[in-house]
């Protein structure tokens, strides 16, 4: 029977993981980094894709509008209410960013995160609002354009029962949706900040 | 809502500047600690090819949650809690049972002289013999003889593993003798 000491091989296997190391350490942050990365090209991504896809519906709506004169007035309208909305909103918030102070790491996420949530906030509520906004003037638009039985629809309950069942399922599907791509496009690019934020505290208390 | 303000010039170095910082720690951390991530890796796979995937894996798992870490425990402990972790589910994965003989030399990167090679493959075999054993024993006995080897008092094991120190020490000695028992099968009669 040999001897085997197991103390002085779990030595060497040491040994041999600061030589795998060493050899594959290049390697190391290239493996790990592979994910993080992503938080950049994400946000680059999604606006190039969000303002290219906004783009194109839109011009297929107009495009859709054009024989129908009023159609095409109405949504050019709105489009233009729309961007002049979120216009606003989106270059308010550029500006508070390019106003941060990004010496101080720590203190530029904390200001990049109030400024993204206040962004959201913002958005939601002019979602929320576009929405029914947008229900009842496509409603009038729609009730204007056939006077004829204005009357007769306005006092038929059937009418309002369907604009009723209609608005609920708009609030709820409404408020998924909503939620759910705002989730998409800017809270979960606020968490990861939130995540980076946590991480520079933890450091700050090692050093 | 069109996010790509934030990848203009000034922003995209900003915060590529951030991630480099948090590289850089990373990394420091990951210089220090290299060793548990290499001996977890052998402890838990059969063949390079797998130990390279479970490395890099648990590298990639490691650097998620390194944001998410808040200094409520030693360093270590939580590195070596995430590291075992990834491999006890990795291993879930895998599912793969492989019967092949390992090759001596299949981890070792560093050149060796002739007049060392005779020693080196000796001890390399050793080595291979203990990852060998280590391997055959049962999940959790395997993390807890991992742990043993490095020398961790037993409040560290107990942190890393979520169980008590006292159930610590009866673990250990269990463990123990059924490395014992593995590498007696071997032909070696002292250890």
């Amino acid at each position: 029977m040999k001897e085997f000491n197991i103390n002085d091989t779990w030595k060497v296997s040491g040994q041999e993981a600061d030589q795998y190391y060493a050899a594959i350490k290049n390697q190391v942050m290239e493996m790990a980094r592979q994910r993080s990365q992503g938080i950049l090209d994400r946000i680059i991504r999604f606006g190039r894709w969000e303002l290219i896809s906004g783009a194109i519906v839109w011009c297929i709506l107009l495009v859709m509008a054009w024989s129908d004169f009023n159609s095409f007035v109405v949504l050019a309208i709105l489009g233009a209410v729309t961007f002049a909305f979120s216009g606003r909103l989106y270059f308010s918030m550029l500006q508070n960013i390019r106003q941060v102070n990004s010496l101080h790491t720590k203190e530029a996420i904390k200001q990049y995160i109030s400024i993204l949530s206040s962004y959201h906030k913002k958005v939601a509520n002019y979602v929320t609002w576009g929405t029914f906004v947008g229900f009842f003037g496509g409603l009038a638009a729609g009730l204007i354009s056939d006077m004829e039985d204005l009357w007769e629809k306005l006092t038929n309950w059937m009418f309002w029962g369907i604009i009723l069942v209609a608005l609920v399922l708009l609030y709820f599907l409404g408020r998924f949706l909503k939620s759910a791509y705002l989730h998409y496009s800017i809270v979960k690019f606020i968490d990861e900040l939130r995540e980076v934020l946590e991480g520079l505290g933890v450091e700050e208390l090692r050093s | 809502m069109a996010l790509h303000g934030l990848g203009c010039k000034k922003k995209y170095l900003w915060l590529t500047n951030l991630l480099m910082e948090r590289a850089q720690q990373f990394q420091q951390l990951i210089d220090e600690y290299n060793g548990i991530l290499y001996k977890i890796g052998r402890s838990y796979t059969r063949d390079e090819e797998d130990f390279k995937e479970l490395y890099q894996e648990m590298l990639v798992q490691l650097w998620s949650a390194y944001g998410r870490f808040r200094g409520d425990a030693k360093v270590s402990t939580w590195l070596y809690r995430v590291a075992l972790n990834t491999a006890i589910t990795y291993q879930k994965k895998k599912k793969r049972l492989k019967v092949q003989e390992l090759e001596p030399k299949a981890y070792r990167l560093a050149d060796t002289s002739a007049a060392q090679l005779a020693l080196e493959q000796q001890r390399a075999s050793q080595v291979e013999l203990l990852y060998h054993c280590i391997y055959q024993l049962k999940k959790d006995d395997r993390a807890i003889i991992l742990l043993h080897l490095e020398e961790k008092s037993y409040q560290e094991m107990a942190d890393i593993l979520g169980i008590t120190v006292n159930h610590v020490g009866v673990k250990i000695n269990r463990a123990r003798k059924r490395l014992f028992r593995l590498l007696q099968a071997e032909g070696y009669e002292r250890i």
